[in-house]
């Protein structure tokens, strides 16, 4: 079973759409004991990272999860849940996330419009990535965001992406994956990516 | 309960309007993000944000001053004014608004209403503006058939967590909330309530909260602070 973690912070309904389209079992909870015994873990979110992790520890849910993480149970993080892996957030003054990936997440800058809103394409950057696996040049995704992660480690670095700037939009290591676009909202394309999630062996790859 | 100042937002200035009527306007600051900030030093936990052009037109129009005001605060905020499409709501949740208030298309398209609160479920905020029992829609100015109490049943039976109840009539008014109402739609629904229109004293939020309604959580307040009838410190003393 695929748990979507409900932790307040809203973007589900679409994501278990997408995973049940894609053939998923999936379960949308708040709950820890289900996080545990999930065989995959999928966290979206949108909005405020200080918000998200108070959310997450108000429901005693950052535990189980970095344990899951740590064990090699398959996480895709969408949007936050991407952010949420790293150190930390310049967003609320300096808040701390999981700290799975070291660097922080930073607010666009600049002329630019925020936040960065609509369709976008990737340069993937690293082969192999079982996510992307059938991605071609010319997909497009959909982006809301507002900050972009910046990994100290550029081999996390699974795709990048240009909105003033080339930021990382994708990272993956092992078991962990996370995307800064909605491939739920990203039609055809990003439901290869869900499906492609979905038939990943449920232990460490 | 918590007193939640309003802030509503026409042409990029602080403005507030007599029972929701677009012609008769009164504009208190052209710097949305100074007023916010006032009100935070002054204690407030939560503001409550309107675009009032957005909720007129079904677009979004006032996003700058939504932006400067949140910059300026760290305490959450709610908005609401022409959130028409999930993507809109996607996009102020990015900004880093807290809670989106729908209204018009709520109410209008259940469809959406399901959607919608599937989507986000804590993170919204259902309004229902009701003038003499209805619900209105379009900035208040078209009146639906769908009964208030209907309408918040229905939320209710969706998952909706939070109801916004206003009471057109008393908007801008200052002439007190209306008592019986909000008895009634306390007594009936289990969902968190946050009464607005009416409050003009702070006689009128001190019966709001000796009500002991437990489920009100929050008052909205707008003309009596502008019109310094109180302050948010005294609020907040009366409200605890």
């Amino acid at each position: 079973m695929i748990a979507i973690v409900d932790y307040g912070m809203g973007n589900l309904r679409s994501v278990e759409k997408a995973f049940e389209n894609a053939g998923g079992r999936v379960c949308v909870t708040a709950d820890r004991r289900i996080v545990e015994r999930a065989e995959k873990i999928v966290l979206p979110g949108v909005g405020g990272f200080a918000q998200a992790m108070h959310e997450l520890r108000s429901r005693k849910l950052v535990e189980p999860i970095s344990s899951k993480i740590k064990a090699g149970t398959p996480y895709l993080g969408i949007c936050l849940g991407l952010q949420l892996l790293f150190s930390q957030s310049d967003e609320g003054g300096k808040t701390r996330g999981f700290g799975v990936i070291p660097g922080p997440v930073r607010r666009f800058t600049g002329n630019l419009k925020i936040p960065h809103m609509g369709w976008n394409d990737l340069t993937l950057k690293k082969p192999g990535c079982p996510l992307f696996k059938g991605t071609r040049k010319k997909d497009y995704f959909y982006f809301v965001h507002s900050y972009y992660p910046e990994p100290e480690d550029r081999s996390w670095v699974a795709t990048t992406t240009r909105y003033g700037r080339s930021f990382c939009s994708a990272v993956w290591k092992g078991s962990v994956l996370a995307t800064q676009f909605h491939p739920e909202k990203s039609q055809e394309a990003g439901l290869r990516l869900v499906r492609n999630f979905v038939n990943l062996p449920a232990l460490a790859l | 309960m918590i007193p939640i100042p309003a802030i509503d937002l026409k042409d990029g200035k602080v403005v507030r309007l007599l029972r929701g009527d677009f012609k008769q306007e009164k504009i208190y600051s052209e710097h949305p993000d100074r007023v916010a900030k006032a009100f935070a030093e002054e204690g407030a936990t939560r503001l409550h944000v309107v675009d009032l052009d957005g909720a007129l037109t079904g677009r979004p129009t006032n996003q700058r001053s939504v932006e400067a005001i949140l910059e300026q605060v760290n305490i959450p905020v709610e908005l609401g004014g022409g959130l028409r499409d999930l993507d809109t709501v996607y996009s102020y949740f990015e900004m880093g608004v807290r809670w989106a208030v729908l209204g018009t298309k709520a109410c209008l398209d259940g469809g959406f209403l399901r959607e919608a609160l599937a989507e986000f479920k804590d993170r919204l905020i259902i309004a229902v503006d009701a003038k003499d029992g209805f619900v209105a829609s379009d900035g208040w100015t078209k009146k639906t058939n769908l009964r208030a109490v209907e309408f918040a049943k229905k939320a209710e039976g969706l998952g909706a967590k939070t109801i916004l109840y206003t009471d057109i009539a008393r908007d801008g008014a200052l002439v007190g909330p209306n008592i019986d109402a909000l008895k009634t739609m306390a007594g009936e629904f289990k969902l968190d309530l946050i009464a607005s229109g009416g409050v003009g004293s702070l006689d009128d939020l001190k019966k709001l909260s000796e009500l002991r309604l437990s489920n009100v959580c929050g008052a909205i307040i707008g003309k009596a602070f502008y019109e310094k009838k109180f302050s948010v410190k005294e609020a907040i003393a009366v409200c605890s």
